[in-house]
């Protein structure tokens, strides 16, 4: 009995790391196609399909600094219909989102962070559809 | 219940099998996210415990990567590398609480940022042995591919990869301590890697007084210093921490005079790398007098040599 929860307890913790491992593999290879910018950090994204105007959205606090060019790319996992939606705002204000005024989505925007302090990353899926997807932050390096 | 535990060992272990299947094949984007799926319990909690979370261990779960973007800021300033700042691995084997541990990772955290930045691989190395024995100590190892990192910095090769590499080790560290319930190991290293970011950066400035943008950038720390003095408050119950909140209350003080002005302008659009970026219509300015800067300077300098030293 005892070997049995052992072999199974085991068993589990290789399943884990082994599906932890798979979902880096996402933000790896977004990650390594941000072109001339350098890996930051990332933000993993999951959600149902939803009814509900606007949409559900999660929000993280980052601190942002002067001077540095921010890239926000976004990777949309196959097998969903949701696109992510990024959006940073300073306070109540909306700076920037990679979803442009004729609806069209893109896969990155860009920020120049002239005032250093907290901002918020926004996140939604469009038009409430499942899904799941990684944003890569990053900074870019202007030659 | 022995069916039970059967069937979920035979799952469990298919599961595995299957998985192990698809990394001979080129893993497509929806088999990656089959498993977030399977994740969801994972990301649910970790998805409550952000709207739970307080907007001050938001902000310090985003601030590993700082000393990678000081780092950038010294090179693109033309600051030279300085092996000097660099944090000597000779006293690893004397930390030997988790305490120790969590504090001087997040320093040789600090220092492999830096050492990455400057594209120095050879000390790298040497880093990252020190990385890897505090790292198994606190049982957060299986974050580093040491194998790819070591490859990596030995040929030279690829030395973007390895910045991706390092940074996110440390992101994907941090998240785990985060969702295990271990959120006081992830504000040590956090601390250890700020002061570290900052101690080089001080330095730097030490013979560089003319080099504005770093000055600058070291007054903005004021806000990230608040936040930590406020997370360490959290823990104060504890002697250790409560030390620790002193040093950095210590610090904190030190930048009072720093002040800081916004300016309004006018914001637009342009076009860079393919995309499209917004410059912001506000500018911050923050002034740090030379007397407070001499603060910083020695506040710094001390509670990173009591962190070293501890």
């Amino acid at each position: 009995m005892k070997q049995i929860f052992l072999l199974l307890i085991i068993s589990l913790v290789l399943s884990a790391n082994h599906t932890m491992a798979q979902s880096d593999e996402l933000v790896n290879s977004c990650a390594l196609n941000i072109g001339n910018a350098t890996y930051l950090k990332d933000f993993k994204y999951k959600m149902p399909q939803s009814a509900v105007k606007p949409p559900p959205s999660t929000k993280n606090s980052i601190v942002l600094n002067k001077g540095t060019i921010y890239k926000f790319s976004t990777c949309n996992a196959d097998g969903y219909e949701g696109k992510l939606i990024i959006e940073i705002f300073d306070g109540a204000n909306k700076l920037v989102s990679n979803l442009k005024a004729d609806g069209a989505i893109d896969n990155a925007c860009g920020f120049s962070c002239m005032k250093a302090g907290i901002y918020q990353i926004n996140a939604y899926f469009h038009d409430g559809k499942e899904g799941a997807a990684v944003c890569v932050m990053s900074y870019i390096t202007v030659k | 219940m022995n069916r039970v535990i059967i069937y979920s060992f035979v799952i469990a272990i298919v599961g595995y099998g299957c998985g192990g299947c698809n990394k001979d094949k080129t893993s497509s984007n929806t088999d990656i996210f089959k498993s977030i799926v399977e994740e969801s319990d994972a990301l649910d909690s970790m998805e409550y415990e952000t709207s739970e979370t307080s907007e001050t261990l938001q902000i310090l779960q985003n601030i590993s990567s700082s000393p990678v973007e000081m780092a950038a800021l010294l090179q693109a300033t033309g600051a030279p590398f300085n092996e000097n700042y660099i944090t000597s691995i000779d006293a690893v084997d004397r930390y030997n609480t988790d305490f120790k541990r969590a504090l001087n990772l997040g320093i040789f955290g600090a220092d492999l940022g830096y050492l990455n930045m400057y594209k120095k691989t050879g000390p790298v190395m040497t880093n990252m042995r020190a990385i890897r024995k505090l790292s198994e100590e606190l049982r957060v190892q299986q974050f580093f591919d040491f194998n790819t990192i070591r490859r990596l910095a030995t040929n030279n090769e690829n030395l973007d990869s390895l910045m991706y590499l390092s940074v996110s080790s440390f992101n994907n560290m941090d998240v785990h301590l985060q969702k295990t319930g271990r959120s006081e190991v992830s504000a040590l290293i956090i601390c250890g890697m700020w002061v570290e970011g900052m101690f080089i950066a001080t330095q730097v400035i030490k013979n560089a007084r003319q080099n504005t943008e770093v000055i600058e950038r070291i007054g903005e720390q004021k806000t990230i210093v608040e936040n930590l003095v406020e997370i360490l408050s959290h823990y104060k119950n504890n002697p250790q921490y409560e030390q620790l909140h002193k040093h950095f209350s210590r610090i904190l003080d030190s930048f009072d005079g720093v002040t800081k002005t916004i300016v309004q302008g006018e914001g637009k659009e342009v076009e860079i790398d393919g995309i499209l970026v917004y410059i912001q219509n506000e500018t911050s300015y923050v002034n740090v007098p030379e007397k407070t800067l001499d603060n910083i300077i020695k506040s710094i300098d001390e509670v990173r040599q009591e962190i070293i030293n501890i």
